[in-house]
């Protein structure tokens, strides 16, 4: 069998250093070796984007990315989005707008939002529908997603409007 | 003991009650700190991984786990099936054995080290081709050998009627199977600890019922029921699958049991989509008859289809939905396939129902070159039991789902939606359901500190029933939402209802409000002694307490006088005391557009208009509905099983093939409660499923509009569209 | 998965090494998003898995006079995100915006789409009609295949043990010109093509003359297709709607598709008409420097 791997990388912020085989996910590498089960596991082929995570500032499925291929790489997961118990405004919006149910979709969802507003704060609606094309939800019901994205998108231009 | 008035008080009179209130889990769903089952991961857990029949009816013939056991990391190996008396495998994906590993990987590992054989038996999957059920000798017979109907039932006489009727339309209709697609797998994560003086058995079980699990598991392992703790706190989607212990929860707690380790099971997604339940499959050829001004006069169904091998199909008995003609003969019959088994989908039987009921009544109004608005409104006077006290909601209904559907400006003859490649078109179908309550307790506990706590061995399927319990109490004791505490997801807590059949809000809140309303008159008896104040005069509100709108004392001040032992009332359902009614209807309709080059059809606009009566938080209720609608778009446009009639396996049995809608494929969803205050008055209904039954009728019938032409089986697939437009 | 050893080489000749030394049971790795998922389900079995990523070649992105030089390993984010890029060759960037969604554009490539050889896969007829060439290098030295030769059955293409995909180079686009490529799908996105079809026109001076065109098929033959004859049959005739009802009736003669989930062979011939006639107008009104619609029914 293959030999352990040390891995070294940034997640959250924080240095990690951790040991796992090549064919370990980062997916499962954060799950179950790190203990961050707040990204989901959903489909395991890269269709739901339960398991979305930022490598290197890009949102990926991180169920079809090794976890030895993330040595020196910056990794944000859904537990760096929050400020202890104070939601970021994405976060706010999907709880203010009912754009959560079940939840199992929601980290995965929120991750690709705080994508897209990073790289296009003022999407329109079309452009959201795009985004977050690789995200599935069973019980939701999607429309709640986008009003709750458009929100967010204000929320974050107005806030940033205020910081200069 | 002062006696509090056992009502939801005046419409209006709340500061939470029919608000729209944000869930109270909702921080730690939206920052990843929620804990599913698939979540579990307490140190020592092992890991499962599953082998799975990969034939359609086969006899294991050879079962040698050894290579697998001799693993290094692989802990156990539990069989499901066995050579000999357990060797018949009667699906694709009915499990065979788990192998439980320090890592999953190794688990599969072990998995592929098993060295299985089977003899491989002849199969039938198809649920569409009667003649071919017939030929294979998998209908219903009785003991002499003939095909007996699962349902045969005659309701006047629908030939006469039939031969009498100005306008009589036939079709054939039909709608495939599906199945659940949760998006958190169907599992346990079991840990088995007789060390101590706590329960022997701990499942964290993916389940909707926590409170009759327990039993499930202990039965099976010759424990009390006191011995098996099951929690689930957050649960990702069962929509009716996810009621039983299950084998592979057995196998789980098996496994814990012979390693001395945690385990924790979860179906795979292949698994997930293959073997915990479908929702059965219903085609049918209808006749249906009418007056010329659109008054149904019979109703002929010759119906089939399959739940997989127990031979059973969808409910002829409620056949036609929702409307009762005078005149009626209804014939059912279940095909006996080799395909996994049924369980409750979301409104078991309704969306079917809805889906060769209102698909063949539009069209009907098509002859009768009507709107099916007013073929439904000219029918409302026929309606059958159950709908039959929704006959005046229905009229309203309509009026205001075409409102917001702009029906009027929009509405054509059928087939008459432009003359380009794409045709836009409207449709509309409308359902019932009953939602009442059932039996299920809340604790009600109020402290000398002033908290306030409800708790109930429910569960929270993300529908909101965490919130609304929390609501509930906050109003009935004047706290704000933040000040009182709602727990659930344990056995542990009082019994509480499985949630399925839109059962809940009803129960969780009746029994909520009625202990609330006990526990705080104990606290207005304590108040009106010690303030000298006529008990039966006290109110809450504000974080206070009221005589005739004199503020007594604090709520804190009040609960200091209650010492050391908290004030604990323990609220029943079902009473019939007005808190809970049952019986709901809605309307929906559709707006969509058909590109007859390519047969793709998109969605513009869904309308749902629901009933439910007293809304306690219309933010979740309204989310409930949104939810219902995706789910309907799914099954009426892409979402289906796919089995291979020659190998006889289920092929589309990942996130890729079975066709979910995504974000951009729903369009506009407007959605709206008819809430009156007859509505109001009639207290709390469950309103899970009903708005997922209608959606796929009425985006049949809007495509009918467009095109002129019947899409008759559901999913309304871009080849199926084309077939249909080619033999138009 | 099943268990495979690691490696990450950093020098185009360390990666020829370790892939020839291993001799075809090492797989490389780029954006991994369809190699890891066939080793997840067991279609590959590979000992060794070589991470290409690190390597400089194969991330080259480099637009010039002379053309387009595209590193086998550069993601599909980094191409549609090159204004230029998606300006001149239109019909590569239609194809990295759909494949998967965006999660999976942010480490799949062309390169890894076409030597995976799919028949269904989205880049590769964007990458014939363009004139693609791939640069390939081995233990024996470098070599260029024509894009349209790559592929050579389903899963199959022309590379030998050791060898691998280094970039795709694309000739400069001449004046006039427009492509697209288009898949139909039931769904909105996230589909796999059950048709698809890229186009790329050059039109006279006039723009109402089409001077040639190039048109390759993806799902309806055992690699994705490139059918000359369907430029053949174009080229020198107005660009008008019976020139393109010529195209897509000369397409469907040239497919032989096979019957799946996705759709039945009867239907893939149908879509393969419709959606020629579609994406020759959207790539004719490109080169005309109109906005295109990709809305249904367009």
């Amino acid at each position: 069998m293959a030999k352990k791997r040390v891995v070294t990388t940034t997640i959250n912020g924080d240095t990690h250093e951790f040991l796992c085989q090549p064919r370990q996910t980062l997916l499962e590498t954060l799950r179950d070796v790190l203990g961050l089960t707040g990204t989901k596991e959903g489909c395991s082929n890269g269709n739901c984007g339960a398991c979305t995570v930022h490598l290197n500032g890009r949102p990926v499925d991180s169920c079809l990315v090794l976890g030895v291929e993330v040595e020196g790489a910056e990794i944000r997961t859904i537990e760096g989005v929050a400020c202890g118990s104070h939601l970021d405004e994405v976060q706010e919006a999907f709880l203010e707008g009912a754009a959560l149910q079940c939840g199992i979709c929601t980290p995965g969802f929120i991750m690709q939002t705080e994508s897209l507003l990073d790289e296009n704060p003022n999407p329109t609606e079309d452009e959201i529908r795009f985004y977050l094309a690789g995200n599935l939800c069973r019980c939701t019901g999607y429309d709640k997603i986008v009003r709750s994205v458009q929100c967010a998108a204000e929320k974050r231009q107005t806030a940033n409007v205020g910081d200069h | 003991m002062a006696e509090r008035e056992v009502t939801w008080g005046p419409r209006g009179s709340h500061t939470l009650i029919g608000k729209e209130v944000s869930r109270i889990d909702g921080v730690e769903k939206a920052s990843g700190a929620a804990k599913y089952t698939n979540d579990m991961n307490q140190p020592g857990t092992l890991f499962a991984r599953l082998l799975t029949c990969t034939h359609a009816k086969a006899k294991v013939t050879r079962l040698n786990v050894d290579k697998a056991k001799a693993i290094a990391g692989v802990h156990t190996v539990y069989l499901f099936k066995d050579i000999g008396e357990n060797a018949e495998c009667n699906y694709d994906g009915e499990l065979v054995a788990a192998v439980a590993a320090e890592t999953a990987d190794i688990a599969e590992d072990g998995v592929r080290a098993i060295e299985v054989a089977y003899e491989v038996l002849p199969h039938v999957v198809d649920e569409q081709d009667l003649e071919a059920a017939r030929a294979a000798k998998r209908l219903k017979y009785d003991d002499d050998g003939k095909e007996v109907p699962l349902v045969d039932r005659t309701v006047g006489d629908p030939d006469k009627a039939i031969a009498d009727a100005d306008v009589v339309h036939t079709g054939y209709y039909g709608i495939h199977t599906i199945s659940h697609m949760c998006l958190e797998p169907h599992g346990a994560h079991c840990t088995w600890d007789e060390s101590g003086d706590g329960p022997k058995l701990t499942a964290r079980h993916s389940t909707q019922a926590v409170s009759t699990t327990g039993p499930q598991f202990a039965s099976q392992f010759g424990l009390d029921a006191s011995d098996v703790r099951v929690i689930c706190n957050y649960i990702g989607g069962g929509f009716g699958s996810k009621f039983a212990a299950d084998i592979w929860g057995w196998a789980a707690a098996q496994m814990s049991k012979d390693t001395g380790r945690p385990v924790r099971l979860m179906l795979d997604r292949a698994t997930e989509l293959k073997t915990p339940g479908t929702r059965p499959s219903g085609f049918a050829n209808v006749t249906v008859a009418a007056t010329k001004d659109g008054k149904i006069t019979a109703w002929k169904s010759h119906h089939w289809g399959t739940n997989g091998p127990q031979g059973g199909t969808i409910d002829g008995n409620q056949m036609p939905y929702v409307f009762d003609p005078p005149n009626k003969h209804v014939v059912s019959q279940g095909i006996a396939t080799d395909c996994g088994p049924n369980r409750a989908w979301r409104a078991p039987n309704h969306p079917q129902l809805c889906a060769i009921t209102d698909t063949a009544l539009t069209d009907l109004a098509a002859k009768l070159n009507m709107s099916p608005v007013d073929l439904y409104k000219a029918n409302l006077d026929q309606l059958d039991d159950t709908a039959k006290e929704n006959s005046k909601l229905y009229a309203a209904e309509l009026d205001r789902a075409a409102e917001l559907m702009e029906w009027e400006k929009k509405w054509h003859a059928h087939g008459k939606g432009g003359n380009g490649p794409v045709k836009r078109g409207l449709g509309v179908a409308l359902h019932r359901w009953g939602g009442q309550s059932v039996k299920c307790s809340s604790e009600v506990r109020i402290f000398a500190d002033g908290g306030a706590q409800a708790s109930i061995g429910s569960q929270d399927l993300g529908t909101g029933t965490r919130t609304v319990i929390a609501m509930v109490l906050a109003e009935t004791c004047g706290l704000p939402l933040e000040k009182v505490k709602a727990r659930l997801g344990s056995n542990e807590y009082v019994y509480g209802n499985p949630s399925g059949g839109s059962i809940t809000v009803g129960s969780v809140t009746g029994a909520t409000r009625r202990a609330a309303l006990e526990a705080t008159g104990i606290l207005f008896d304590k108040v009106a002694e010690k303030y000298k104040v006529d008990a039966k005069t006290l109110s809450l509100g504000d974080e206070a307490v009221w005589s005739d709108k004199k503020k007594v004392c604090s709520w804190k001040d009040a609960c200091r006088l209650i010492g050391p032992e908290p004030i604990t009332a323990t609220g029943p359902s079902p009473v019939a005391d007005g808190l809970t009614s049952k019986l709901v209807g809605g309307v929906q309709m559709a707006d969509v557009s058909v590109d007859t080059e390519t047969g793709v059809i998109r969605i513009n606009r869904m309308v749902a208009v629901q009933d439910c009566g007293l809304v306690i938080n219309e933010k979740t209720a309204k989310s409930q509905v949104y939810g219902g609608l995706i789910m309907g778009i799914a099954y009426a446009t892409n979402e289906e099983r796919i089995m291979d009639n020659n190998s006889g396996r289920y092929i589309n049995a990942d996130m890729e093939t079975y066709k979910l809608p995504r974000i951009g494929d729903i369009g506009e969803l407007i959605v709206e409660f008819y809430q009156p205050d007859s509505e109001y008055n009639r207290g709390v209904v469950g309103l899970g499923e009903p708005p997922v039954i209608s959606t796929g009728a009425a985006i049949a019938n809007a495509v009918a509009n467009a095109t002129g032409v019947r899409v008759p089986v559901l999913p309304m697939t871009p080849k199926r569209v084309l077939d249909a437009l080619a033999q138009a | 998965m099943r268990d495979f050893e690691y490696e990450a080489p950093t020098t185009l000749a360390n990666a020829i090494a370790v892939l020839a030394k291993n001799n075809g049971s090492a797989r490389p790795l780029a954006g991994g998003t369809d190699l890891i998922d066939h080793v997840r389900c067991g279609r590959l079995e590979p000992d060794v898995v070589v991470d290409v990523k690190k390597i400089d070649e194969l991330n080259v992105l480099e637009l010039n006079d002379s053309g387009l030089r595209l590193g086998a390993a550069t993601p599909c984010y980094r191409i549609y995100g090159c204004p230029e890029i998606s300006q001149q060759y239109a019909a590569l960037t239609d194809s990295c915006r759909i494949i998967g969604g965006i999660q999976i554009q942010s480490r799949a490539s062309v390169g890894g789409n076409i030597c995976n050889s799919g028949p269904a896969a989205d880049s590769t007829p964007s990458v014939i009609v363009l004139g693609g060439i791939c640069v390939i290098e081995g233990p024996g030295g470098r070599r260029e295949v024509p894009a349209e030769e790559f592929c050579t059955g389903p899963g199959k293409n022309v590379l030998k043990p050791g060898e691998l995909l280094v970039e795709i180079k694309f000739p400069a686009r001449p004046a006039n010109s427009g492509s697209h490529y288009r898949r139909f799908i039931p769904r909105n996105e996230m589909d796999i093509a059950v048709v698809g079809v890229g186009a790329s026109v050059v039109l006279d001076d006039s723009k109402e003359n089409i001077v040639s065109a190039r048109v390759a098929l993806g799902a309806v033959a055992p690699t994705p297709l490139y059918v000359p004859a369907v430029g053949d049959a174009i080229a020198g005739q107005p660009a008008n709607e019976d020139t393109l009802r010529k195209a897509g009736a000369v397409a469907k003669e040239l497919v032989t598709p096979i019957t799946d989930m996705r759709g039945t062979a009867e239907y893939r011939v149908h879509l393969t008409g419709v959606l020629t006639e579609r994406v020759l107008q959207a790539a004719i009104s490109r080169a005309r420097g109109e906005a295109i619609c990709t809305k249904i029914g367009h």
